[in-house]
């Protein structure tokens, strides 16, 4: 008997799927390979072993509930990964503000997001800020603001003098693009960019 | 919200109707799970997954054409869900690296029972590391109530190609336990009499 036919067989024998015939054609192969019947309990103890695994990881998905209320996402929050984006887009095409001839900026003091996160002058390893380069080194406009830092990770500093915190800082900013585009993916699993239209103009006031 | 008498559960719960869609979920949120098990990054939680899942099929399941079509279209949310998982944490573990995310101290002392459930995850471990093909439809099995023909729709294959994709994943499972030398011992002498009493219908 083949490898292949044998372990069909032992499968349907764990899965108890198995006919009459199948029980027979096993019997059959042990006959010449005693072998046979030390992998089919393998199997059968493995695929025991496996359920009773899976059973307890998948009492996680007891708990899990469809959402009581909408969980439509703000307006916002959509514009806000287009704006992220549109800039990413910037960036990769190159079509971004004229870096090379710009110099970071000093800037008197840091801005608030970051302030309210670590205290206002508490670390002196705070880097240049880099909010302040971009407001020099982007066209009229282009920087808005800076929205407040997302705290990461946080754990004892090293020489246990304090804390070190991680975090990611957000900027807002604002382009100006021909054609925006969402990347999808095709049936294949592959990803496609799609042109998206975000309407027709209306009035409405500035950030 | 609630839809009438006799219409279909898929195209209640798409309509909105909020009872119908809590037990279409309940119905099926278990092979969902075992789905986001087969395509698990590492790093990334069962249960928050299992809930953006959730989310997107509150979100979506009004553009389900074909009510029939459920089980695929659940998969193939549970599939973006996890690949989507993959690239955050992908992103993450590359901001993070230069921070020393990772570093980790020296080995840490296991007592017995440690030991054991450490054991008892690397069959699962072993599972989810089999070749994608075969770890999906191996899992899916396991789920309680799930037939290899329910299977065959999730996948949208053959129920033929199930059954060799089955045999052949629990074949390289034994083997890699075997390697391993963990989970189920290596089998005392051939006991054919008490493999048939405990496997024979």
């Amino acid at each position: 008997m083949s490898s292949v036919a044998e372990e069909i067989l032992i499968s349907r024998i764990v899965d108890g799927n198995a006919a009459p015939a199948d029980w027979s054609a096993l019997a059959a192969a042990a006959a010449s390979d005693p072998e046979v019947w030390a992998r089919l309990a393998r199997t059968g103890e493995a695929q025991n072993a496996l359920r009773a695994q899976l059973e307890r990881a998948l009492e996680a998905a007891d708990c899990v509930e469809i959402p009581a209320a909408s969980s439509r996402r703000p307006r916002w929050s959509i514009w806000t990964g287009w704006a992220a984006a549109a800039a990413l887009a910037l960036a990769w095409l190159g079509i971004g503000w004229n870096r090379g001839d710009r110099v970071p900026a000093e800037s008197p003091a840091g801005p608030a997001g970051f302030d309210q996160l670590a205290g206002a002058g508490s670390d002196p390893t705070t880097p240049a800020e880099p909010a302040g380069f971009l407001r020099e080194g982007a066209p009229p406009g282009h920087f808005l603001e800076e929205l407040p830092a997302v705290m990461v990770d946080a754990r004892p500093a090293s020489d246990g003098n304090g804390q070190e915190v991680y975090y990611i800082r957000r900027l807002l900013e604002r382009a100006r693009v021909d054609q925006m585009y969402q990347v999808n993916r095709n049936e294949l699993g592959q990803p496609v960019a799609v042109p998206v239209s975000t309407g027709p103009a209306v009035p409405r006031p500035p950030l | 919200m609630t839809a009438p008498k006799g219409q279909d559960p898929v195209a209640a719960a798409a309509a909105g109707d909020r009872e119908a869609l809590a037990s279409l979920w309940r119905e099926h949120r278990r092979w969902v799970g075992a789905v986001l098990l087969a395509h698990l990054p590492p790093g990334a939680d069962l249960e928050d997954l299992l809930q953006e899942v959730a989310i997107a099929v509150v979100q979506h399941l009004k553009e389900l054409r074909e009510p029939e079509k459920l089980r695929p279209w659940l998969r193939s949310v549970a599939v973006n869900t996890a690949a989507s998982a993959a690239r955050k944490e992908e992103v993450r573990r590359r901001v993070l690296r230069p921070l020393g995310e990772g570093e980790q101290g020296g080995p840490v002392a296991q007592d017995g029972r440690q030991e054991q459930a450490a054991d008892a995850r690397r069959v699962l471990e072993m599972a989810q590391n089999l070749p994608t093909d075969y770890r999906e439809p191996l899992l899916l099995r396991c789920v309680q109530g799930l037939s290899q023909r329910s299977i065959a729709e999730v996948l949208g294959m053959p129920e033929t190609t199930v059954e060799t994709r089955l045999a052949r994943a629990r074949r390289l499972l034994r083997e890699a336990l075997e390697r391993d030398q963990v989970g189920p011992a290596p089998s005392a002498p051939p006991q054919p009499a008490a493999a048939l009493t405990r496997m024979q219908p």
